[in-house]
């Protein structure tokens, strides 16, 4: 409990810094608000124009897609409030952040994590959740209260696995000196991966994205189950368990990967 | 009492060698050719508690793998490193916790933020005590008078300034050991003179044992009791600072500027090496003639218009001596 | 022409080194072609023609879309960011070579080697498991290959414009973001512009983007008549010069807000 309290009170403060060091520069924060919800427009046109021409995609209506879309949107959101310094861990890396880490008596992972937190990000989660609301009025989304604990859970999940994800894969900085080729490859892949239903692709891809990089996890098989749509899969649980599941293993896996690239760094320098 | 000790310490290091030309890059990209550096050779010493010890060499000898080594920041390809009879490798949170370091290059200060909230992220990291916080702070400001800044963003501090913040920031949790890697390095006299009363304070008052690495010879000559050289990453000096130091700097120049180009200087106990013009270069040894007899004398028997006292730069004497090691030395191999 | 040339070399040979990074990146390149044939794939099952593309036609427009794109990398903005934020920007204007060409060598340089790096390599992967994207002619092809260059030039006018706003406002992250964001979605890089609405067809055929794309890989599956053909390389050759015009407009104005600011 001692511990707990000494943890939290580091991260806390930690963040807290963090997030007054970007506010020492309202100018840039204020220009990246005004960018971000074109990017989210972009998103959910292309799947509204092509939905005008194709009707659906694999059984899928636009209100359906957006629903998709909405959740997939607010995980990232969420994802880029709190672990977007996954993406520039070679900054970290070439900046030798980590001796200083490793020079204090903190888990190292633990210190990484709550080294930043994106104000910017905020207005990410804002247009998520606003398209996302957007979508759930469209598919007349039922507002009961087990629903909305199934969602909160389910987002949280979400936002878990793409963070790991992305912990997993930058952790090559720690080898290769560079991540920014990996993060635009994830960030291309997550994005393609979870603006179409997964079941457009061959059922051995879906295989790969539900059991080696488990994408299908983040918003498929979630929207699968509020629509009603049959996923072809059999989950053996509801996706209120297994995402947040799958989320908390994924960490537990992406803390592995961040210690073994830890210790090459501590044996190989920078 | 032994606080570190290191045994048979070696750093291995894997680098990867370009090749020149289009066709180099081609076929990197497809074979890339490694070689291993030897950046530390089998370094083997003990520093007792109390001491301070200064670590000095040419760049790129391993000095700062050696001290990398030491605090847990990186691990040796093979012999082992001791603090306190603990590894900083197996027990590094419980080792972190008796270390304070200071590199002179990077900062552990955030950078856009008041230097305060940087202590007081230190001071949750490192769990201490209100009690104790404030009476660190008081004695901090006492010998580095830090409240004068305290509330000044750290990116607008001067170097002297954020120096003495590195410092008071790497003690504030009272450590018994401190490793300072170049902790002078661009600052002007009055600066370094803060730090080094610093160092010699602290040392002094809690028996803190510090590690130091230099290339600033005054900071040897002032700090230090017991120097270790290092030549391509191996120990080729190891003892009290007076036998090396002499070995090491027997020289002093002294330079002249003199009335009249024409007139030339003789001393019995000086060297003239050169004369160009007005300006001529005397050397002496300071064991055998003290720099302001020498002056004295030379003002009474010559027209001296202007002088200066030149310290011979510690990397070139390193290297100078040593320069037989170097064919025995380990250095790169394949 | 030489110094120029020295540039462009170079940039493709320290992009060889990266090992890595090649690999990384041909991998994104992979998994978006892979993401638009699956797509259009399950479009097209049902129907034959969508707006009167086939569905081998739609395969071929996505293929050498990826090509493209792979192609039509440009590092401008990073590298005159950079050059600013660390002041060296003013030592270059010094320098006796013109700095939009210098820029303009290097990127050349950097598509080089992605001919190496991700072209070749997308275009035989898709040929195996996708199809073998064959121009609808050869004259087609040849008139594809012309307006290609032209895109490049378009493209690359505009990420030079962005750039060049970096004199004034040093950050320029999300900018960029949005800027791959709107070509993404109006340049007919993923989805042709055709699919849209008929009045948004209208709005975009007055802004540079759809001739990035669309217009050359309509050339390229021969989706569009010879008169149409010449009218659309006409505008695009409008562009490259409205653009060029105002890249040195903006530059000169930069060089002496450089001069009086001091980089």
């Amino acid at each position: 409990m001692d511990k707990l309290r000494y943890y939290l009170s580091v991260a806390s403060y930690s963040m807290k810094l963090s997030m007054k060091k970007q506010l020492e520069y309202p100018m840039e924060i204020i220009s990246c608000f005004a960018m971000i919800p074109m990017m989210y427009a972009t998103g959910i046109l292309l799947l509204y124009f092509l939905t005008q021409n194709l009707k659906s995609i694999g059984g899928w209506t636009f209100p359906q897609l957006a629903f998709l879309y909405g959740i997939g949107d607010l995980s990232h959101g969420i994802m880029v409030v709190f672990s977007v310094q996954n993406w520039f861990l070679d900054r970290y890396v070439n900046r030798g952040e980590f001796d200083r880490m490793l020079l204090r008596p903190l888990n190292v992972f633990f210190q990484f994590s709550v080294s930043y937190v994106n104000i910017i990000g905020i207005m990410d989660v804002l247009v998520g959740l606003s398209v996302f609301i957007y979508s759930c009025v469209l598919v007349k989304f039922s507002w009961t209260f087990s629903n909305i604990v199934r969602l909160v859970v389910i987002i949280l999940g979400a936002a878990l696995i793409r963070s790991s994800i992305f912990t997993i894969f930058c952790s090559v900085a720690f080898w290769t000196k560079r991540c920014s080729a990996v993060t635009a490859l994830m960030n291309d892949m997550l994005e393609r991966t979870t603006l179409y239903p997964m079941t457009i692709y061959p059922r051995l891809l879906q295989l790969m994205l539900t059991l080696i990089i488990p994408v299908a996890f983040i918003s498929f098989f979630s929207s699968c189950c509020f629509l009603g749509i049959d996923s072809s899969f059999r989950l053996p649980a509801d996706a209120a368990v297994m995402t947040p599941a799958i989320g908390i293993i994924t960490f537990i896996l992406a803390q592995a990967v961040f210690n073994w690239g830890l210790r090459n760094y501590e044996s190989s320098g920078s | 009492m032994i606080v570190i000790s290191a045994d048979q310490l070696s750093k291995k290091f894997t680098v990867i060698r370009r090749e020149k030309g289009l066709k180099g890059a081609l076929s990197s990209l497809i074979h890339p050719e490694k070689i291993t550096v030897n950046a530390v050779d089998n370094v083997s010493f003990k520093i007792e508690k109390g001491e301070i010890v200064g670590f000095i060499g040419p760049n790129g000898a391993g000095k700062s793998t050696t001290v990398k080594m030491m605090t847990g920041i990186l691990h040796p390809t093979s012999g082992s490193v001791e603090i306190n009879g603990l590894s900083p490798f197996k027990d590094r949170k419980k080792v972190v916790r008796e270390l304070g370091v200071v590199f002179g290059q990077r900062t552990q200060l955030y950078w856009d933020l008041r230097l305060g909230e940087s202590f007081e992220l230190l001071k949750r990291i490192y769990q201490i005590s209100d009690s104790m916080y404030k009476a660190n702070m008081k004695q901090m400001d006492e010998v580095l008078g830090i409240n004068e800044f305290i509330h000044i963003p750290v990116r607008q501090l001067s170097l002297g300034q954020r120096m003495r913040g590195e410092l008071a920031a790497a003690m504030l949790h009272s450590p018994p050991v401190l490793f300072l890697d170049e902790p002078t390095i661009g600052l002007d006299v009055e600066g370094k003179h803060s730090i080094r009363k610093f160092i010699r304070e602290i040392n002094q008052r809690y028996g803190t044992t510090v590690i130091l690495t230099t290339h600033d010879l005054d900071d040897v000559e002032q700090l230090c009791s017991r120097l270790i050289v290092i030549n391509h990453g191996r120990i080729v000096e190891d003892g009290p600072l007076q036998d090396i130091a002499e070995r090491m700097a027997p020289y002093r120049f002294l330079v002249l500027e003199i009335a009249s180009p024409g007139i030339g200087i003789r001393h019995s106990l000086a060297d003239t090496v050169r004369q160009n013009g007005n300006q001529v270069w005397l050397r002496f040894r300071k064991s055998e003639i003290s720099a302001s007899r020498l002056i004295s004398d030379l003002c009474y028997s010559y027209p001296v218009l202007d002088l200066k006292i030149k310290e011979p730069d510690i990397e070139d004497m390193i290297r100078e001596l040593y320069k037989l090691n170097d064919k025995t030395g380990s250095g790169v191999c394949n | 022409m030489g110094a120029y040339l020295y540039l462009a070399k170079m940039k493709l040979m320290a992009f060889l080194t990266y090992r890595f990074e090649v690999i990384t990146s041909l991998g994104t390149n992979l998994i978006i072609l892979m993401a638009s044939v699956f797509l259009w794939k399950t479009a097209y099952s049902g129907t034959d023609a969508i707006s009167g593309v086939t569905e081998s036609q739609m395969l071929t427009y996505t293929i050498i879309s990826v090509l493209l794109s792979s192609f039509f990398s440009s590092n401008i903005e990073h590298s005159l960011q950079e050059r600013i934020a660390q002041g060296n920007i003013a030592l270059d204007f010094l320098k006796p070579i013109n700095l939009i060409f210098a820029y303009l060598s290097e990127d050349i340089g950097i598509s080089m080697s992605s001919v190496v790096s991700k072209l070749i390599p997308v275009l035989i992967i898709s040929a195996l498991f996708v199809q073998v994207p064959l121009p609808g002619s050869w004259l087609s092809f040849l008139v594809f290959l012309i307006s290609s260059m032209l895109s490049y030039l378009i493209l690359w006018l505009i990420n030079a414009l962005i750039a060049v706003l970096c004199f004034w406002t040093v950050q320029l992250g999300e900018l960029k973001t949005v800027k791959d964001g709107i070509i993404l979605l109006i340049s007919g890089k993923i989805i042709p512009i055709w699919m849209f609405p008929k009045w948004m067809q209208k709005v975009l055929s007055f802004m540079p983007f759809q001739y990035v794309y669309q217009t050359p890989l309509s050339i390229y599956i021969n989706r569009i008549t010879r008169q149409e053909i010449a009218f659309s390389l006409f505008i695009q050759a409008i562009w490259v010069l409205f653009l060029s015009l105002a890249l040195i407009m903006l530059w000169n104005k930069a060089r002496k807000h450089v001069f009086i600011q001091g980089g």
